[in-house]
């Protein structure tokens, strides 16, 4: 599996697509800082930059990026090994299809990860150079950093998905399609639960938790807003079963989806 | 060195949708052949590599790589074969020298560029000024693709190639090229080849030994020598009286066939001993071919179910 890794990691750093994406994770802080930049001196507004930037990090802007740049990336990323047929080098140089597709996985988390990590040091530089007040409160440091450990947790169950989705569909839109697809299903639940809190709140709400979109934005709740003059977190008391259940729905989502993926990936013949 | 078995299928079939592919396949590659895989577009040939290669899975029946036919044994004994299937397996989106890093890095080739290995492979399939081209493979010919493709499936050393028509899009230079370049693989590394290839009169040229494959059956397994005797020497006769000319030269002891209003007489040593006894008996000849001399021929007889199998 070694070489495995190497040899993606090698196609990796030789995509173009992949530099587009640390380009665009490194761009978007940049762009909110110009824009907001550009609004003070031209219209004479007060946004504090460092506020802003602040408010990407602890509200967890930046977490968009991965969930949408890494797995698309993802999804392109792998269909190109179904359109030029490469995976057959790979079975060639007596690799399995299991080590095969678990490298795969494994390199999606990494590519997700990366990106993640770049758009979050990108945003501290900037606020670095505009001064932002990095101190968190220590009565809501906790929150904060559970909050931010289970967004990274919920970003990498939408990467395996997005790969999974890749090896089910060998077509990078396609692929693509089905996590926007997965997400839009989940969104729909939430609303005919929604619709069943309207006539029971006591106890049809609580299903939501096991919904990632959801989760995420509980998770986004949780965390520290600091647009609002550092104001605390808004606290539901259910933060504890949260945490189970976004841990309980990503493995059994994930590892659902990966089985799928892995078993399209054997199963099936290659081109 | 001839006798170690490295390739041999079992009643290989492989159903696709509404299809038999492979029916019902059985043969065996000894070490050191150079076989050649004969047959028309649709016969089977590109199925029965990629069952080999492990690209697809058999419906039924087993195969077996180096005497090895355990499929979970079987996944680190491809590393030991070199494989091209229909079109080489490139990234599109890489330099030649970017691919065949990626060859290198699957197949832990240590230091492949310092070591001057990969500027060596490419030179030896002619492809000398790939190695600094910064030029994606999709703009390359589709030679130059083949000639990668081929450079490829080098990286490693490779005991057994299996190739599907490596010579598609070459020129003619490019052919001969190739051509003693699986020669040279064969001569002095030893290595077994099967190969796929529409242009018989140039897997004529090499092959040792050839699989005849049609409508995904096996027709014929056939060494070089054997089909030389039995492919060249052929007539096909009309006569005034097929019937009489027919039971006169199966007297003689020759392989005489009838087909319609046609005689077909195979394996002549000397094709005048049939036309003499022909003369004698006053049987008038109203037609006469001579079978072309090759693998064609053979090959359009064997499918056209002329051949005496």
């Amino acid at each position: 599996m070694k070489s495995l890794l190497k040899m993606y990691l090698y196609r990796l750093v030789h995509s173009v697509l992949f530099w587009v994406c640390i380009g665009l994770a490194v761009a978007t802080p940049l762009l909110f800082v110009s824009i907001y930049a550009e609004m003070n001196a031209k219209y004479g507004t007060t946004i504090s930059i460092a506020s802003t930037l602040l408010s990407s990090i602890m509200g967890m802007d930046f977490l968009s990026w991965p969930l949408i740049l890494g797995p698309a990336f993802i999804s392109f990323f792998y269909a190109l090994e179904w359109k030029d047929g490469t995976f057959r080098n790979q079975l060639l140089a007596g690799k399995s299809r299991t080590e095969i597709y678990l490298s795969s996985q494994i390199i999606g988390l990494l590519i997700s990860l990366a990106v993640f990590v770049v758009f979050f040091f990108a945003t501290l530089l900037l606020g670095l150079v505009y001064r932002m007040p990095f101190l968190l409160p220590s009565e809501n440091a906790g929150d904060f950093c559970v909050s931010f450990a289970m967004m990274i947790f919920l970003g990498l169950f939408v990467t395996v998905v997005a790969t999974s989705f890749a090896f089910i569909v060998h077509n990078a839109w396609g692929a693509f399609g089905c996590l926007i697809g997965f997400s839009f299903l989940l969104e729909m639940i939430m609303l005919l639960i929604s619709l069943l809190e309207f006539y029971n709140v006591d106890n049809y709400y609580i299903l939501k938790e096991w919904i990632y979109t959801y989760q995420i934005s509980r998770f986004e709740s949780l965390a520290f807003d600091a647009t609002e003059n550092l104001e605390g977190i808004e606290a539901t008391g259910r933060t504890i079963p949260l945490i189970l259940k976004t841990l309980a729905s990503s493995l059994l989502g994930g590892g659902g989806l990966g089985f799928l993926g892995w078993l399209s990936f054997t199963k099936r013949d290659l081109k | 060195m001839a006798g170690i078995v490295i390739v041999s299928a079992n009643g290989l079939s492989k159903r696709y949708p509404g299809c038999l592919a492979l029916d019902n396949v059985t043969f065996a590659v000894e070490k050191g052949e150079i076989v050649g895989l004969v047959g028309k577009n649709g016969a089977g040939k590109t199925t029965l590599i990629r069952v080999l290669t492990g690209v697809v899975e058999p419906t039924s029946g087993t195969y077996s790589l180096f005497g090895i036919s355990d499929p979970k044994k079987l996944v680190p004994l491809r590393k030991r074969i070199a494989a091209m299937v229909e079109t080489p397996a490139l990234y599109e989106n890489m330099t030649p020298h970017q691919n065949m890093m990626t060859r290198c890095l699957l197949m832990e080739t240590p230091n492949p560029e310092k070591s001057g290995y990969i500027q060596r492979i490419l030179d030896f399939v002619g492809l000398s000024g790939s190695y600094n081209d910064r030029r994606k493979i999709k703009n390359y010919s589709l030679g130059m693709r083949q000639r990668l493709g081929i450079a490829m499936a080098m990286v490693g050393d490779p005991e057994l190639m299996i190739l599907d028509e490596p010579t598609n899009g070459l020129d003619p230079e490019g052919i001969k090229q190739i051509r003693e370049l699986l020669l040279k693989l064969n001569h002095e590394r030893g290595v077994t080849i099967l190969i796929s290839s529409h242009i018989l009169s140039e897997l004529e040229k090499f092959a040792t030994s050839y699989l005849f494959v049609d409508h995904g059956k096996l027709l014929r397994q056939i060494s070089a020598e054997d089909l030389e005797k039995q492919a060249r020497k052929s007539l096909s006769l009309k006569t005034s009286d097929n019937a009489k000319a027919l039971s006169l030269l199966l007297a003689k002891g020759l392989a005489a066939s009838l087909s319609g209003d046609t005689l077909l007489i195979v394996n002549l040593k000397d094709p005048t001993i049939a036309l003499n006894a022909l003369s004698e008996a006053q049987i008038s000849l109203l037609d006469m071919k001579v079978a072309d001399n090759g693998l064609e021929d053979f090959y359009v007889n064997l499918v056209g179910g002329r051949a005496i199998l």
